[in-house]
């Protein structure tokens, strides 16, 4: 029920010219490049833990998973497995267009080498979990919608009651009510003992998610222990490169005014949103919050270079429906936020006229323009509204008056 | 004590391992078998006929061939005293050679079409030629029986030397393999090979005696047609069901050729294999 690394190394054979690889196999002779992918990858994923690998575009975070699934083989070093596997790299590769719901449930099973009882148990949970009819599972999947299909290849993909689980960035896909779900069955798997080894450019998610993460960093691991330690060292560092980048920019920007315009819309991209808390008289981040009650919710970005921006940040239902949103663009005067450091943002709502119901904020940091995303956190910090002292139901109180009643 | 523990971890090391590595036979043929019946029920899908076209293709050539060759040219076929012996020189020539050109045909491009599969899902990646040759196994079966078929309707046999049938079959399925194997990843490495493949396999039909009986062509030429895999297997099986005569050693030839094309492909698939997930 665990993943144990031993010393891998990946090194990959690049040749400039398919021919070099033939000239290289007659005569035993070098004609290729060596990349080093990864080098001295050594730690182990416990029984039920779940783990984190976080890290730039190209930093070897992928090709570990893929080592770990065993699609592809370390030039160095071993990886132990022990449990049964399911690896969510991409959903629904294998899926045949032509082929039924059903029949390619089948071939996955097939992949895992299960025929007789063991294909039934795994039709029965892959069906169930997908949610799909009797109907739709008989048509051929390439009569599906993008929605349907992702559900089938998840449920596909887990129906292995897997103990190990190795995902890749699958959770962020289909629509809300599936992404909930099948970050549940994650979380399921999780509570029943199952290794989770789980890569995500959502740090968010990371955080929430895993209870020890690595970083990896041009193919080594830059560090790894508890979650938040790493996160911390990523985020920093990523910090301390934007500021240098920004620096660099500026330096040989500064003779050269076109360029100059050119390195501040590159220093647009430098804001991050780092919290956002909801206080009642109850206090902060609440459970539950009465209709009526004075709330207040304050949101903290930081600010990495000297751009303007805006802050629009919303409440929405579970089914992304926008509640009510507003920006900081929308103030009487509109001017938008700037400055090198941390900036808050607080909005007090006296009255708050929501009706029983599950909400959660989204927030969005843009440009001047108010057009270019520079950072967001979607759907978090959920909480729930009860309204006790009156009957009216639906999302908003609106104000009304009884004229006539005969 | 100790002792029980590092029996323990050495148990776990072997499952790890045991997961890991080769797949358990069973499950190889668990997978194999499904990947054929996806691989006919999608071959046809969405065609009128459907699975009728196993039928309908290699007798609508046989038909091409016999009428051109056997009605127009008037091509005999000498050693075969029966009234439609060319019928069925071409049919046994057929039946060797429609299977091997279907298999060869679809494997070729078998692990550049599954590429990104390979790379998303832990699977063994020989079963893709496999699956390619056992896709040809239907078009062989028909081919073979209308053989048998036809030879006893014109009373040539049965005789006691179809008992080698079996075993040429076998020998066949393994030299389509191998050969497949070398292809597939040749293929997969350097694309030129799907080209060459096309154009090779038109000019290896006319240099094996299907169309023509080897009996057609000079004396001194004939031993050099051992040196053609397909041919020594055509010649074997011409002399086993039909009783023609055979250059000597075409048997010999055929078994020499299996071990050589099995083998090689085999060796070479597995020494090329690393390279298959790898793609920058």
């Amino acid at each position: 029920m665990s993943i144990r690394f031993e010393g891998i190394e990946k090194t990959y054979m690049v040749y400039n010219r398919p021919q070099d690889r033939l000239w290289e196999w007659m005569t035993q002779r070098q004609h290729h490049r060596v990349h080093v992918a990864l080098a001295d990858i050594g730690f182990e994923v416990q029984s039920g833990e779940t783990f984190g690998l976080i890290g730039e575009n190209g930093a070897g975070k992928s090709t570990l998973l893929k080592i770990a699934a065993g699609t592809i083989r370390p030039t160095r070093g071993q990886v132990v497995r022990q449990g049964r596997v399911a690896a969510l790299l991409e959903l629904g590769a294998g899926f045949h267009p032509e082929e039924s719901g059903y029949d390619n449930i089948r071939f996955m099973a097939a992949l895992h080498g299960l025929e007789g009882e063991g294909m039934q148990d795994f039709m029965v949970r892959a069906t169930a979990f997908s949610e799909l009819s009797v109907e739709t599972l008989e048509r051929p999947v390439k009569t599906y919608s993008s929605g349907m299909f992702m559900r089938l290849a998840f449920a596909a993909a887990t129906a292995i009651d897997p103990e190990v689980l190795i995902v890749d960035e699958a959770l962020s896909v289909g629509d809300l009510h599936f992404q909930k779900k099948s970050l549940n069955r994650i979380l399921e798997l999780r509570e029943r003992g199952a290794t989770v080894l789980f890569c995500s450019h959502n740090l968010y998610q990371v955080r929430s998610l895993c209870q020890r993460a690595a970083w990896i960093q041009d193919g080594r691991i830059a560090s790894i222990g508890k979650t938040e330690d790493v996160v911390t060292a990523y985020e920093s560092y990523e910090r301390r490169r934007y500021v240098h980048l920004r620096a660099e920019s500026a330096d040989s920007a500064s003779p050269d005014p076109a360029r100059s315009t050119s390195a501040a819309t590159s220093a647009t991209a430098l804001v991050k949103i780092m919290k956002l808390t909801v206080e009642t008289a109850d206090g902060i981040n609440p459970a539950q919050i009465d209709s009526f009650q004075d709330m207040a919710v304050d949101i903290e970005v930081e600010s990495y270079a000297d751009a303007p921006f805006h802050v629009l940040f919303a409440i929405v239902r579970p089914d992304k429906d926008n509640v009510f949103g507003t920006s900081t663009q929308f103030r009487p005067e509109g001017q938008p936020l700037q400055g090198i450091g941390s900036h808050r943002v607080r909005m007090r709502f006296p009255r708050l006229s929501l009706l029983s119901g599950e909400y959660l904020w989204s927030v969005y940091v843009l440009d001047d323009t108010g057009i270019q995303v520079l950072d967001m956190a979607e759907l978090i910090q959920p909480f729930t509204v009860l309204n006790q002292r009156h009957r009216e139901f639906g999302v908003t109180w609106l104000e009304h008056d009884w004229v006539t009643v005969e | 004590m100790v002792a029980k523990r590092t029996m323990t971890h050495t148990e776990k090391n072997a499952v790890a391992e045991a997961s890991a590595q080769s797949r358990h036979p069973r499950q190889l043929w668990v997978l194999w078998r499904y990947w054929m019946a996806r691989e006919f029920k999608t071959r046809y899908a969405g065609s009128v006929l459907g699975l009728a076209w196993a039928f309908v293709q290699p007798v609508a050539s046989l038909a091409i061939f016999y009428v051109l060759f056997g009605k127009v040219l008037a091509v005999r076929v000498p050693g075969l005293e029966v009234d439609n012996g060319y019928l069925l020189h071409l049919l046994a020539g057929l039946a060797i050679w429609l299977p091997f050109t279907d298999a060869i045909g679809r494997g070729v491009g078998s692990l550049v079409a599954y590429e990104d599969f390979l790379r998303k899902q832990p699977m063994p990646a020989e079963i893709l030629p496999a699956v390619s040759v056992g896709g040809s196994l239907l078009v062989m079966v028909i081919g073979y029986a209308l053989l048998l078929v036809l030879s006893v309707a014109q009373g040539v046999g049965p005789t006691a030397s179809w008992g080698w049938l079996p075993i040429l079959v076998l020998g066949q399925v393994a030299l389509t393999y191998g050969l497949t194997l070398f292809l597939s990843m040749a293929h997969f490495l350097w694309r030129d090979v799907g080209s060459a493949v096309t154009f090779g396999l038109q000019l290896w039909f006319y240099l094996t005696p299907i169309v023509y009986p080897l009996s057609q062509v000079p004396e001194r030429f004939h031993a050099w047609f051992l040196f053609n895999p397909l041919a020594a297997l055509v010649l074997t099986v011409q002399g086993c069901v039909l009783n023609m005569p055979v250059p000597a050693g075409a048997p010999w030839a055929f078994a020499l050729w299996v071990l050589l094309l099995g083998g090689g492909g085999w060796w070479f698939f597995r020494s090329m294999k690393p390279a298959l997930g790898e793609a920058l």
